[in-house]
């Protein structure tokens, strides 16, 4: 027990609790950065992120933009030749960067606040309204200018509508909804 | 085998999902225009919720398994034995809800049952292109069309989505699907052969790291156009919004003009099926799409699929 507590305070324990996945499984073939689409935009490419997590160098892993940048196209944990699913691996870096407050870098913030945003709208609305996050977006990372001449694009198909806003019917329920599954947070699985 | 009875009985939950309300409505017109004309019945699922996307499970597993829960108990409400769901997203986050439903069943109820909503299991979950590929049979199909692409060269762009995660069970090959060409090929197009079928557009990254965005789908892009392919066909909002909208940004990058159109597989169903173009919304796609269409008409089916 007293070593299941232990365990639990490395950073590979962490990523078990979370994940599910055993990241000591990993034997660094690099199939996984060689797939990775985005491996070129990384500061530490994904197979170099599992061998931190084998060596728990939190530090380096949680600050570097990689867990910022993976699209999540799930390309790496398809292709591992051990079945570490590498992307739920990010995934749960992600989480506890998150809950320990390490802050994205700043390249990277925009797609933190993307999620959070994301996230938010659900909370609020059971569905997601692209205007309210694109505005959202825009106010939180000051990026004004970016894409206006394609939202104008959208808007004249009419693929944007700021006038057709949608929800579920009783936006409490999904309130809850989200309170019962992030309440469980602390406790892992 | 396939009655046409048994087709018109069809009958299925549809989960459109919060994209094709919006920037993808036109996947959802064509998706309701074609099966409308096919006979299937689609019963919209109850007071639906967002999937949660990329977003939910890249903060939290067990907001996203809920997500998808919640929805599927609603479909359930609908006494279909099966939901479907156009967007690649939905679809992949709705059918990992059902696969992780027994993991912690007890605490899934818990929040389900916060969400006002209750869900065991049972529901089968596919995408509209299953539906068509391995329920509907693409020989019925073929008996419905009234026209054919003829020879359009079509790259079927797969994405990341529809075939993976692998850890669940897919009805199409993670490496090497073949649905969407299977399909083209029914429609009298030529899916060219090319190596980027499920290659990642940069999805989600669209908004906060376009510049990521314009150089994968620049790769994607001239890979297509080396390959000899005229236009795209895709199955997913993002990939749609990614290669369409952000086509000139990425053209002009490279110096290039690429002028691919693309098409949901859903529009050209509807196309060869005699629908019209307003009904399946080819206007609403960025890139130009009715032109090439039109030049590619001519006549019936059969006599296309005589001359192969």
């Amino acid at each position: 027990m007293a070593d299941d507590k232990k365990a639990e305070k490395t950073l590979l324990g962490q990523v078990l609790a979370l994940s599910g996945v055993h990241v000591e499984n990993c034997y660094q073939c690099g199939k996984c950065t060689a797939g990775c689409p985005v491996a070129f935009e990384m500061e530490i490419p994904p197979q170099q992120m599992m061998r931190m997590v084998q060596l728990n160098l939190k530090d380096r892993a949680l600050n570097a933009n990689t867990v910022w940048v993976c699209a999540s196209c799930e390309t790496c944990s398809a292709r591992c030749p051990m079945d570490v699913k590498v992307a739920d691996v990010m995934d749960a870096l992600r989480r506890i960067a998150i809950e320990e407050g390490v802050p994205a870098p700043a390249e990277a913030r925009t797609m933190a606040v993307f999620h959070r945003e994301f996230l938010g709208g659900i909370r609020r609305w059971g569905r997601l309204n692209e205007h309210e996050l694109i505005g959202l977006y825009k106010l939180h990372t000051g990026k004004f200018m970016d894409d206006v001449g394609l939202g104008i694009r959208l808007f004249g198909k009419q693929k944007i509508r700021p006038w057709h806003f949608q929800k579920v019917k009783r936006t409490e329920d999904m309130a809850r909804l989200f309170e019962a599954a992030l309440s469980g947070e602390k406790d892992g699985h | 085998m396939d009655s046409p009875e048994r087709h018109t009985q069809m009958r299925v939950a549809y989960y459109p999902g919060c994209s094709l309300e919006g920037t993808a409505i036109e996947f959802d017109q064509s998706c309701r225009a074609m099966c409308e004309a096919l006979g299937i019945e689609l019963v919209e699922v109850p007071d639906w919720n967002c999937c949660g996307a990329s977003s939910a499970h890249f903060v939290n597993h067990d907001l996203a398994v809920a997500l998808g829960a919640r929805n599927l108990g609603l479909a359930q409400r609908t006494g279909a034995d099966q939901v479907t769901a156009p967007c690649a997203a939905c679809y992949a986050r709705l059918k990992f809800s059902e696969y992780k439903l027994h993991e912690d069943p007890e605490r899934l109820g818990q929040m389900l049952e916060r969400g006002g909503v209750d869900y065991k299991g049972g529901l089968r979950v596919s995408s509209p292109l299953e539906l068509l590929v391995r329920d509907y049979g693409l020989e019925a199909l073929k008996e419905k069309l009234v026209q054919s692409l003829n020879g359009l060269k079509v790259a079927c762009y797969y994405g990341c989505l529809l075939v993976r995660p692998t850890e669940m069970p897919s009805f199409d090959d993670p490496e090497n699907p073949r649905s969407l060409d299977s399909l083209m090929e029914t429609l009298g197009a030529e899916p060219v052969d090319w190596a980027y079928r499920v290659e990642c557009c940069g999805g989600g990254l669209a908004l906060g790291r376009a510049d990521i965005v314009r150089k994968l789908i620049g790769d994607i892009l001239d890979n297509a156009v080396e390959a000899g392919a005229e236009c795209f066909v895709v199955a997913c909002p993002l990939c749609q919004g990614n290669l369409d909208w952000r086509q000139t940004e990425a053209g002009s990058q490279r110096g290039k003009q690429y002028n691919l159109p693309v098409y949901y597989y859903t529009q050209l169903v509807g196309w060869c099926l005699g629908l019209p173009p307003q009904r399946l919304g080819i206007e609403k796609l960025l890139t130009p799409a009715t032109t090439l269409l039109e030049r590619k008409v001519s006549g019936l089916v059969s006599q296309v699929s005589e001359g192969v």
